[in-house]
């Protein structure tokens, strides 16, 4: 799945991953340009707000898609696998650290940064799933 | 999967997970009573912490029965059904998340309380799971 | 992917949900595949054949 692949779906992949984290960059920079000049309230700011959201979301998409474009199986396979452990790590910390939060008041955890725990933890489960394989 | 229960695997998993919902709003009734009644000096203290993470701990377990029902089944179909609702769940989550915390950032919107991402997971699962099973009906 | 397994079902009389108890899983796995929806593993396919008495080949067809 590394991007010198020769692997078609893999390449793909790869030009749709730098074209959306260049149009979140560029979409951050507008949202918060906007906010600090307009001041905008309501509604049209948590429109504002959501936009650099959307092409993280669509990271998601796009992993999605190579999973579905990959003919090779074991590797589909083990991207699945690689969610499936990226998504329990995500839950587990997340469920803790909200008790912790409502129990003894920690440092309130931005959620979006749980998408950030979500990919770390999906790239460390995927060289520990393919070592079983080795 | 959750109308009817299509194997031995599948049975011992629902069980488990009733379980473990029931020990999670047992362990937070206990864990709100301990800190309502008991007023700990040291709200950072170790002994803060262990009482206040006992009801996330059902909810680690419930992660943990979720794989190993997935080791355990036997029908590879039934094991793809909820592979397929988990991916859906993943997904919806981390897009609300994503979005909820950008509009917590840069829109002031007020804070999301943690402790609902499981269940609100679950919903997208369920979802994504009704839609599956439409596709191969 | 395609296959023969109505045909083959009916050769016994089995209904899906016959077919599935052989195999032990669930009806709805043997309409999946039967449809084609979904392909089966090859433990899951040796099984198949080696109930029906014949080949993987014989009852699955990858030509499009």
């Amino acid at each position: 799945m590394s991007c010198t692949n020769n692997n078609p779906a893999a390449r793909r992949y790869c030009k749709r991953l730098a074209v959306t984290l260049l149009i979140y960059a560029l979409s951050l920079v507008l949202a918060i340009g906007i906010f600090l000049r307009c001041h905008p309230t309501g509604i049209l700011a948590y429109a504002l707000a959501v936009l650099p959201a959307l092409p993280l979301i669509g990271l998601l998409a796009i992993f999605g898609l190579y999973l579905a474009e990959e003919k090779d199986e074991f590797q589909r396979f083990i991207g699945v696998q690689s969610m499936l452990w990226g998504i329990g790590g995500t839950l587990a910390v997340t469920t803790v650290w909200g008790f912790l939060e409502s129990f003894v008041h920690i440092r309130h955890l931005n959620p979006s940064l749980d998408s950030v725990i979500f990919w770390i933890f999906v790239g460390i489960s995927i060289p520990l799933l393919l070592a079983r394989y080795r | 999967m959750v109308c009817s229960i299509k194997s031995p695997a599948q049975r011992r998993y629902m069980i488990r997970m009733w379980i473990m919902v029931a020990l999670c709003v047992l362990l937070s009734v206990v864990a709100a009573l301990v800190f309502r009644l008991c007023h700990p000096h040291d709200p950072h203290g170790v002994l803060s912490y262990l009482v206040a993470v006992l009801p996330a701990l059902p909810v680690i377990g419930a992660l943990i029965y979720t794989g190993v029902y997935l080791a355990e089944e036997k029908d590879e179909f039934q094991r793809y059904l909820l592979v397929q609702s988990l991916l859906g769940g993943t997904g919806g989550i981390l897009a609300v998340l994503t979005a909820w915390g950008n509009m917590e950032d840069i829109a002031n919107a007020p804070h999301m309380d943690l402790i609902y991402v499981y269940p609100l997971f679950w919903i997208f699962a369920g979802i994504s799971n009704v839609i599956v099973k439409v596709k191969y009906r | 992917m395609k296959n023969r397994l109505r045909v083959l079902r009916a050769e016994r009389d089995w209904s899906q949900a016959d077919l599935a108890q052989r195999l032990e899983v669930s009806r709805q796995s043997v309409n999946a595949i039967e449809t084609g929806k979904f392909d089966p593993s090859l433990p899951l396919a040796f099984k198949l054949a080696r109930l029906f008495e014949t080949t993987i080949e014989a009852i699955f067809s990858d030509k499009k």
